[in-house]
Order: C-alpha cells, then structure tokens, then sequence
C-alpha cells in the first residue's frame, strides 16, 4: 500500500522533472544557437539533464555553471547562456509552459530517457525533445508494430476508398496506423482506426496544445482517448511551414514501413517516402490511375522500387508478428488524469448496408406498385432498351471520370435519357459524382 | 367679359413608367416684359422659357413683350424634363394670335433647340397611353419618336421637325395656300454665318403618320449564334432549353473558354416573340429609360448583359431621376450576368427582391416607384479561382478553402434562386473541330470519332439525326408550344397566365398537375439528397418543365430524375 503510493509519488515526480527538463531544454535551443551536437555531448545520462534542468530553476547561475557542461563551450556562448538563465522572460515562458502542459496533460521526454522509442533513436536526426498526450503510454512505441500511412491533401474517392479498406484491415490484423492528422488520407486512416476501436498515433508539427487542421478538433480529441499525440514542439508552437517535413521525419522514423496511399507528382507525403527510405524503412506504394494526375506520385515511388500494395496483406512481410501486439494502456502519472479509461470497444458503427441500396430497394418496391400506372400512361420505355443504355453509360465510364455531356457525346444518347439513367445510377451507388464527373464506383 | 389673351395645349409628363396628362395653359397680361412658368417645374422647365423664346423669334415669329404667364397643371404635381418645349411654344403663340388651333384640344410633345427644331422626348410612349382617354383633335409627335408612337395606330398622330412645320401646317388651310413661313434661315455659329434651308428639312411639312409606320421599323440585327453551330456541350444545351421552356433562372459554372457565353448568346434566338401586351410594356420601360431610339413596338424579347462593374442604382434602376434599371429592361427578357463572381456583392443583393417578386420598389421622398423586373436569369461564373476545378485531370491548383472562398462570393441565398444549374468542361479536340466546321463536314468527322471509341453502329445515326435537327427555329417552336401549355394550364388557378417557374408555391402540386407517387417520390429523394425545402420545389416545377417540353401530359419518374442532374452541387 504505502510503497505502492510512494513509488507512485515518485513516478508523478519524476515525470514533473522530466516535463521540466524538456521544457528548458526546448526554451534553451529557440533562444541559444548552439549545435544539435552541443546538447547531445553535453549529458551522458538523464539525470545529468534532470539535475541541470532543476539547477537552472532556480535561478542559481553559479551552481548551473558548476555543471561540466559549461567547461565546453566558448566564453561568449557561456555568456549568453548565463544571460538567459538569470532573465526573468525565461522563467516566464518556462512557467507559462508548464502550466499549459499541466493543464492539457501533456508530458515530455528526452532522448536520454528509457521511455524514449527506441526505434526513433536510429533515425539520423531524432528529436532531442519528445512531448506527448493521449492514453497510450510512450513506451508501447518501441513495442508495437506500427505501419505509417501517408498521402494526398486532396484525395479522389479512389484514394478514400482505399485507405478506408487497407487500415480497416491493419487494425484487425494488429498493427497501428501512425499518421500526421493532416487533411485528406492522414485524416482518414485516424478515424478508420478510430472508428474500429483501435489505437491510433498522431504525430503533430505544432504543439500538442493547438489543434491543426482545425476540422480535425473533434478527431483529435476522440484520438486521446484512444491513442497518442506526440510531437518534438512545446506546447504553445504554432504549425508553421517549414515544421512540416521535419515532422515527417518521425512520421517515418515510428515504424517498419510507410505507405503511401495516393500522392501526386509533387505531395509532401513523397519526403516522407524518402526519409523512410534513408533510415532504411520498407515503403509501399497503392498504385492509381494514369490518366489523372492524383496517383503520379505514387506510380513514381514503384517505379523507383517501392513496394506495391495491392491488398492489405501485401505488407505483412514487412512485420513479424510473433511477438505480442497489444500496447500497454499508459497509467496516470499525474494525479489530474481521470483514474480509469474504459476498455476499446469494437464500435459496430460501420453500416452493414451503405444507404444508396436501402433506398434502391424502397424505390424499387414502389416501383413495382407504379407498373400497373405506368402501363396506362402508354408508351413506356422499354425496359430493354434502358437496360443496354445503362451497359453503354457504364462502359464509358470505366476508362475514365466524365461529364454529362461528353457522356451524351461517346454514347450518343440523348442528354434527357443519360441524365435519367445516371440519376439512377446514382441513387443505386452504381456511380458517383465528384468535381462535375461521373466514375464508376467499384 | 375683356378680351383674353390665352393659349391652351395639353401634354404629358413621365412618372417612371407612367405618363401623366398635363395642361399648359399660356395667358398674357398687360405690364412690364417678363416670363413666367409654374407649375412645380424642375431645372429643365425652368431653362425652357429661354428655349422657347429663341425658337420662337429664330423661327420668325414675334415673343409678345408683356406679362407672359404659363401655368402646367395640375399644379401640385413634380414636372420634369424638357418635353414641354413644344406645347409651351405653341400656347405661346396661340396665346398672342399668331397661331390658330382647331377648337378641339391638341396635344404635343417635344423639345425645342434654339432654332425651332423639335427635338425627341425620352418615354413618348408611355406619355401617349396617359392622353389616350382623351379624346385629342391632333397629338403631335417629334419625329424621331413618330416610329415609337406608331404603336397607337387608332391615335391621330403627327410628326413634325421644326416649329415652322406646324405653324405652316396651320396656315395653310383649304383656301388659304400662301405659306408665310420664312424660306431660309441665317444662323450665326462661331462668327460664321451659316444657311439653313427650311426646304432641305425632312419633311416639307408636319404630316399625319403612315399607318404603315408600324412595320417600318427595322428587326433588331441579333448577334445571336444558333443552337447548331455549338459543338458538344449537350447537357448544356438542354438546360438551356428547359430554362427557355418554363422561364427557370440558370447557373453555368465551368473552366474559363468551355462556351458559358457563347451558349448564353443563343438564348433570344430560343424564345418566341412578345405577345402585344407583352410588347408594349417592355417598349414603355425602354423608352422611359430614353432607350428607344428611333424604335418602334419592341418585339422580341430583350437580352441585357451588363458589364460586372455595373453598380446597384444601375442594375436595379434609381439614381436622381429615377431611370429603370438592367432588370427592368430585361423585363420579359433574359438577364445575363458574366463572370457572376466579379460582379459587386452589395448590387447582387439588391437583386433579391426582383428575383423575389418580380418588381422593383424605388423609394424617393415623396413618392414611390414600382417598376416590373419578371426577368430569367441566366448567370456563367468560374469554379474557382483558377478555373479548373471541374476538369477531369484535376490540375485544378486551388486547395479546397479557396474553392469555397471563391463560390461563397456569390451569396447563398442568391445560389439558391437559380433553379437549374450546370457544371461545363472543355471541349474534346473532335469537337473542337466541330465548332468551326460546315455541316458536311461535322457530320463525316462525327462518324469517324465515333467509330474511333468502338460505339455501336445504330448510335451513328442518332447522333447525326440530333444533330440536323436541333437548330434554334426548332427549339423556338418547342419553346413557344411550350409556353402556351404552361400558360393554358396556369390559368385554371391563377388570375393571369404563368410559367412554372413563376407559379406560386401554394398548393404546387395541384397547379402543376403532379400526380401524388412522384410527391412522395421526390420527397424521399431530397431527404436522401439533403434538398432544402426550396430546392425540392424547384426540382417539382423543373421536372413539371420537362414533361411539358417533351410534350407528356403525365408527369413521369422519369422527369423527376431528369431534373434532380440539374441540381447544384458544388457548394
């Protein structure tokens, strides 16, 4: 009982310090422009950062400078250094900082901590300074087999369905989808996992504080409750361009392999790709349509000898699943965290029958009540004759997305007579329309 | 009782639209020089006292030098403008006994310049329709509105051009052939004296108008492009159509160059010509406007396309006077706005109540006009910014925001009046080809591609059949039948007879005659479509519009499915 409490008391505690340490150190890099390899050379071990970082609390430059850190860098650096540990906008920030974290539950590590993933740690330039929230603890990182799903911005309903069916099936074989929450593809593979009550990881080039894109609020908040946020920006850092490909570094860096689901010629999900493949990650490709320019990006990549996916299966070599899966439910190490989350559940919120085909059947039932009319009315159209304009739309359509009136063109039919047919299709999911289009749906 | 001096002529003034009848009366009186005009005149009445004594003396005749007192009554009543020069002159003459009217009342209209000439008067029409209850022994006309009044046929019009006409006229009475007017005129412009001949002027006299003056008029010379000289583009070509058919305000939304504009321009030639009511009210609106210009009866209908940078008062009509604006010229016509995204936001608001009502309130401060604005609206914008948000290729380089950014310039509530809308992408390079050839040669190019993408062969022939036969005369005669079903129809409910797309949402489905399956039908398609309450009855009376142009007594299914592809779907 007792030691239970204290050693709790002692985790709190620690994750207090170690919130703290990052938070400097974060502070530290914006303000002093010291080398990456200052801070990696300057502490061996965590508690040298721990010890520093409580030092420099307290607003003790002498006791600071005692730190061998010091003895490395140049007079003026030192200055500088001193400089910022004595001003009081420092202690500020680093207050203000802390009561943001505290108050969004976010904690933080650095690469010297044990709970650090350690698969991030052999990627060339890991953050020095990892923060996180959500309710999955960071040490499941380095356990689990995560697969990072990445692509378009922009995605075609091709793109939605793929993503949609190839995550669906990851997270019942086991594996979780990382991803950026970013619009488009990112944000789709959270909430298909999400949706199926499996964990998801976003990693954030803004701090964990701010929500972007901001459509994306609800999603977050439902992802913390299921998931992780981590990001290498403090609290209160707002997502600014160049953080991006930065961003994706760790985006590939968290798993065995990446995929890229529907890129175009120039999308950032290709940096993605290719930081992958520097660190020496497997990377797929779903490959698309050559005629329109959404997929090029991604036919590029197989060019280039990226792996095709062409189900979801086809990435399972790239794991070994003989080890355990499951991630370890993170326990409150502040005391504000709610005591108890409830277990996953399988949401059975996927529709059995997609809607189109509910109403198709209505429709088809009333239907059969209206022939009797219809038969009064006269001259019906023969139902033959439909049925093999419905053949003639259809073929059209396979090669590729078209307009009402280029499909009036190749087909020859009337205008009256497509717009009927494709109404129809419509309404039984046979097509859909996107961007003045018609395509067929698969 | 003493010898009064007076001169007594009636006119008419323009009140927006509407002519009002007013007597001038003229009297002179003994005392020091002087002229005096009123009648609650503005600046231009005023200014006529000195109009009317130069043509008065420049003419030849002599301006009495007493107390020359004009009266226009009633008096309580606002007069404008210059069109009561000429009545002014000749009560002015009558008055001083120059000039000898017959004993029952004259009416004139028209303005003076310095010489005697009469110049033309902005809304003579709707001037005259104000004196016809009047019973008038001659109603004299400037004779460059004499085409324009040609619409009264049974008034006993006259046209003159200059003062002296009339006062010859007059004086050249059965029995009395010695003409006194002056022969030539001496005119000193820039210290040069200059000769006008009263001879060369057009007509040697003021003469009674020809009852033939009514087909003088010229047609107007249509720029419009005909319905089968536009390649590819069909699903556009039907909207068109139906838009023509049942009077439904139409959105074209499509890439820069895919044939928005061209497409509008065929619109007249698609529409039948006005009805005589019709025809003068339109033709009151534009010559109160001062548009007319030599003019007769306006005939077809008319085709505004005002510029994007137009402001409000010019759109909806105001300004000091208050003139009809773009949507009351385009009254029973069509209103085109290009690049409808360019077009300044608080102008296509003040759209809203026209489009609403299908008039147009111009408030002043003591009275208000009600001008008529039942126009179709026809409207061509770009997707987005860049354009290409509905091409196939998706090379559109605009993220989704911008796209909403740049159709949300367009109100939602003015989006929502369009009741058809259409999405429009580039032309294929075979029909590219289409649009600058003959018709032989369209119709061996059209074999060739269609071969090239492995259609059947039956649908070679229908292809070519369509083509030959949709021309602009045939769609004017489908139109035309069109209407007159809609209207036949309208009038079993409604006092005057109506489009589709003007019959009030009140008990639509009876007025439209749709039977009670397709209600239900189309409710459980717009609850699946998230239609709003207004965009499913837009889809009734569209579907109401196709059965009657493809000439179905029942309402089909099958109309109603047609109708929901022209529903707006980007948003």
């Amino acid at each position: 009982m007792k030691s239970e409490q204290i050693r709790q008391e002692n985790m709190i505690q620690k994750a207090d310090r170690r919130l703290k340490a990052s938070l400097i150190l974060s502070t530290l890099r914006e303000t002093l422009k010291l080398r990456r390899s200052f801070w990696l050379e300057a502490f061996n071990q965590e508690a040298e950062l721990l010890s520093f970082a409580d030092n420099a609390l307290l607003k003790d430059p002498a006791a600071a400078s005692q730190h061998h850190l010091f003895s490395k860098i140049n007079a003026e650096s030192k200055q500088a250094l001193i400089r910022v540990l004595r001003s009081d906008s420092f202690h500020q920030k680093i207050k203000k900082q802390l009561q943001v974290a505290k108050a969004h539950k976010i904690s933080a590590v650095s690469w010297l901590s044990p709970s650090y993933p350690d698969r991030l740690l052999h990627i060339s330039s890991y953050p020095l300074v990892l923060y996180y929230r959500g309710s999955l603890s960071l040490p499941s990182l380095s356990q689990m087999n995560g697969v990072t799903v990445v692509g378009t911005r922009k995605p075609s309903y091709y793109g939605r369905q793929v993503v949609q069916k190839m995550t669906s099936e990851w997270c019942d074989r086991g594996l979780v989808c990382v991803s950026g929450l970013a619009r488009g593809i990112d944000g789709l593979a959270h909430q298909t996992a999400l949706e199926k009550g499996a964990p998801t990881i976003a990693v954030l080039a803004n701090g964990l504080d701010v929500v972007y894109p901001p459509e994306h609020l609800a999603l977050y908040e439902h992802l913390l409750t299921n998931g992780l946020a981590i990001s290498e920006h403090p609290p209160g850092q707002k997502p600014l361009r160049q953080h991006f490909p930065a961003r994706n570094r760790i985006l590939s860096g968290l798993c065995q392999a990446v995929v890229v689901i529907e890129a175009a010629e120039k999308s950032g999900s290709l940096i993605t790709a290719e930081f992958a493949a520097d660190q020496g990650r497997e990377v797929f490709a779903v490959p698309g349509t050559i005629i329109s320019a959404g997929s090029r990006g991604c036919n590029l990549l197989i060019k280039d000898g990226a792996g095709m996916l062409l189900c979801a299966e086809d990435i399972y070599l790239a794991y070994d699943f003989s080890e355990t899966t499951d991630l370890v439910k993170d326990k409150p190490e502040t005391a504000s965290l709610p005591m108890k989350k409830p277990e996953p559940e399988r949401l059975s919120s996927i529709k059995t029958e997609s809607s189109f085909q509910t109403l198709s059947r209505s429709m088809s039932a009333s239907d059969s009540g209206l022939s009797a009319l219809k038969n009064q009315t006269g001259s019906e159209n023969n139902k033959n004759t439909s049925h093999s304009d419905l053949f003639r739309i259809k073929d059209v359509l396979r090669a590729c997305p078209l307009s009402i009136s280029t499909i009036c063109s190749e087909t020859g039919l009337s205008p009256s007579k497509c717009a009927i047919l494709l109404t129809q299709m419509e309404l039984s999911g046979q097509v859909f329309f996107e961007r003045g289009h018609y395509s067929l749906t698969e | 009782m003493k010898n009064i001096q007076c001169g007594h002529v009636y006119s008419a003034a323009l009140h927006g639209i509407d002519g009002v009848m007013v007597d001038i009366e003229v009297t002179i009186l003994p005392g020091l020089p002087g002229f005096e005009i009123v009648g609650l005149g503005d600046s231009a009445v005023r200014e006529s006292r000195n109009r009317v004594y130069a043509a008065l003396r420049n003419s030849g005749y002599t301006f009495p030098s007493a107390k020359v007192t004009a009266s226009y009554a009633p008096a309580w009543l606002h007069k404008t403008g210059s069109a009561f020069d000429l009545p002014l002159a000749l009560a002015v003459l009558v008055a001083s006994g120059q000039l000898k009217l017959p004993d029952l009342p004259v009416c004139a209209f028209g303005e003076l310049s310095l010489t005697g000439e009469i110049r033309p008067v902005p809304g003579l029409i709707c001037r005259l329709a104000a004196c016809r209850e009047r019973a008038f022994s001659m109603m004299i006309l400037p004779e460059e509105n004499a085409a324009e009044g040609s619409v009264f046929s049974d008034l006993p019009l006259y046209r003159a051009a200059h003062l002296s006409q009339i006062m010859s006229y007059f004086s050249s009475s059965p029995g009395n052939q010695k003409r006194e007017s002056k022969k030539s005129l001496t005119v000193t412009v820039n210290n040069e004296k200059a000769v006008v001949q009263m001879d060369n002027l057009p007509a040697n006299q003021m003469d009674r108008l020809p009852l033939n003056m009514i087909d003088d008029h010229q047609p107007k010379v249509s720029q419009t492009t005909d319905l089968s000289q536009i390649a590819g583009q069909k699903q556009a070509i039907r909207a068109l159509q139906l838009a023509a058919a049942g009077w439904h305000h139409l959105l074209m939304l499509g890439s820069p160059g895919c044939g928005k504009t061209t497409l509008a321009r065929t619109l007249p030639s698609l529409l039948p010509p006005l009805n005589n009511e019709q025809a003068l009210l339109v033709t009151r609106i534009h010559s109160a406007a001062g548009r007319l210009s030599r003019q007769g009866l306006i005939t077809e209908h008319p085709f505004r396309m005002p510029h994007h940078s137009i402001s409000r008062a010019a759109l909806i009509g105001g300004g000091l006077v208050p003139v009809p604006g773009e949507v009351s010229m385009a009254h029973q016509g069509v209103l085109f706005l290009d690049e409808l995204t360019a077009f300044d936001p608080a102008a296509l608001d003040a759209m809203r109540q026209p489009l609403e009502e299908q008039q147009v309130h111009l408030y002043r401060l003591n009275h208000s006009f009600v001008y008529p604005a039942d126009f179709l609206l026809i409207a061509a914008a770009n997707p987005c910014r860049c354009g290409e948000y509905l091409e196939p290729d998706s090379s559109c380089t605009c993220t989704p925001e911008q796209v909403k950014r740049y159709l949300g310039k367009i109100s939602g509530p003015l989006l929502d009046r369009f009741d058809v809308a259409i999405e429009m992408s580039r032309l294929k390079p075979y029909q590219l080809m289409q649009s600058v050839l003959s018709n032989n040669e369209k119709s061996q190019y059209r074999q060739e591609d269609v071969k090239i993408n492995g259609s059947a062969k039956t649908s070679e022939k229908s292809v070519n059949n369509e083509a030959l036969t949709v021309t602009s005369a045939v769609i004017n005669k489908k139109v035309h039948a069109c209407h007159q079903l809609q209207k036949e129809r309208s009038l079993r409910f409604e006092s005057e007879p109506r489009l589709n797309a003007r019959i009030g949402s009140d008990r639509l489905a009876e007025k439209l005659d749709i039977p009670r399956h397709l209600i239900r039908y189309t409710a459980d398609l717009a609850q699946h479509f998230n239609l709003t309450a207004r965009s499913y009855q837009k889809v009734l009376r569209l579907a109401r519009t196709i059965a009657d142009y493809d000439q179905y007594l029942e309402m089909r299914k099958d109309h109603i499915d047609e109708a929901l592809q022209f529903r707006l779907r980007i948003k």
